[in-house]
């Protein structure tokens, strides 16, 4: 997890980079910025490893980025270009990714190394500035809708636009991204993270077995196909420790990919004030016991 | 944070006669961010590095310390990110590694054409 500062430093190299080169415009073209604005070498290259995404060059004072075409995706594939710029803008990175040998990219939000974060961050305000993306939220009626139009207009990925979705909503949302029914991250809204009793879904995680996305998770051809449901659950079938509540869940199938796409969207909570009520009477009741007179 | 980056930087610009400000003026920095990565307290990107680098008409690879002429231009063989790139290409499909040939192709005909 990256320190919120740090993070927000990163966002404004993105937004600074944008500005500098005149490219505050959506969409964002990485492969043209990197060809046209820095004079760096930009081609796709294929490889059957699908965890190496996409690599950063250089030889003598030339750059070259490499983009791998494994997923056809044209937004994943913005998206890796768009990391790779992250590694050549950001401070440090030059000096860390040769000090470790080579470098070779895991774009999408699976790595936990902090470069990789660091660079999936640069990523995602680059292609989704804040300032650009706003008024498609504004425009859009919310929860996956609004994830689509993120994505078409950024020409980003639908995981990339979730994710981003996720930090400047205030609406209580959360995605899922899993693969053959095993989690592989979790992110969601301020206004998600808040709901009481809520046990975040871990990376290794099964799917929960009574939840829609299950259906689809081990259906590896509609999964390639790159279709979406909507459909609507129970809360608690996510998440068994949280006071129940209706909730709507729209899975999308992220074609060569191969990943599940599930965005969970309720009401925002209303249990706070309960609980607070709660932990009051839960309070006065101990204090009536004389729980905290006793510790004296 | 390597060492041989701040010293190498620092006697770079000394033996052009260039001060601080001059090198900002040219690289287009701030004449403190010279100053930060002269003294170790700040660590350059590759953006900065290939500015710093072709203002002091010195290769990345000896600022970093990872050879020891000014010049890069020895051939494949002599640069040390090179030998990476092909231990990376290992992993990669025939098909994939003829591609990567063509981009480090690509790249050194680039910095050839720059020395003319």
């Amino acid at each position: 997890m990256i320190a919120r500062l740090r993070l927000k430093e990163i966002q404004s190299l993105a937004r600074s980079k944008l500005v500098e080169y005149k490219s505050m415009q959506l969409p964002v073209n990485p492969k043209e910025f990197a060809r046209e604005k820095l004079d760096i070498l930009v081609e796709p290259f294929s490889t059957p490893k699908k965890d190496v995404s996409g690599f950063l060059m250089q030889l003598g004072n030339s750059f070259a980025i490499g983009y791998s075409t494994a997923i056809t995706s044209k937004g994943f594939q913005n998206f890796t270009v768009a990391h790779e710029l992250g590694h050549y803008f950001i401070d440090d990175h030059a000096m860390a990714l040769l000090a470790n040998g080579r470098h070779e990219s895991r774009s999408g939000y699976i790595s936990k190394d902090r470069f990789e974060e660091e660079a999936d961050a640069f990523a995602t305000e680059f292609l989704m500035p804040w300032v650009l993306v706003e008024p498609i939220i504004r425009a859009n009626s919310g929860g996956f809708s609004t994830i689509k139009a993120i994505a078409e207009a950024c020409e980003s990925s639908l995981v990339a636009s979730a994710i981003r979705y996720t930090q400047v909503t205030k609406e209580c949302v959360a995605v899922v991204v899993s693969h053959d029914g095993i989690i592989e991250f979790m992110t969601a809204s301020d206004s998600f993270k808040q709901i009481p009793g809520l046990d975040w879904l871990r990376k290794k995680d099964d799917l929960p077995q009574n939840v829609p996305s299950r259906r689809y998770a081990n259906d590896s051809d509609w999964v390639r196909s790159c279709v979406d449901e909507h459909d609507e659950t129970k809360l608690s079938n996510w998440f068994p420790g949280v006071r129940d509540r209706d909730v709507e869940e729209d899975i999308a199938g992220l074609g060569s990919y191969e990943r599940l796409l599930t965005v969970i969207m309720t009401e925002e909570s209303n249990d706070e004030d309960t609980d607070e009520e709660e932990e009051s009477d839960d309070y006065i009741d101990r204090w009536n016991k004389g729980i905290f007179r006793g510790k004296r | 944070m390597s060492k041989e980056f701040k010293d190498r930087l620092r006697n770079a610009r000394d033996a052009r006669g260039m001060s601080q400000l001059e090198l900002a003026n040219k690289t287009g920095m701030q004449p403190a961010a010279i100053s930060h990565f002269e003294t170790g307290q700040r660590a350059p990107s590759f953006e900065n590095l290939r500015k710093l680098a072709d203002a002091l008409t010195v290769s990345i690879d000896y600022l970093l310390g990872r050879i020891d002429e000014e010049q890069h231009g020895q051939g494949l063989a002599a640069a040390p990110r090179a030998q990476q790139l092909f231990r990376h290409a290992e992993k990669l499909t025939e098909d994939g590694f003829s591609q990567l040939e063509l981009m480090a192709k690509m790249l050194r005909e680039r910095e050839e054409q720059k020395k003319k």
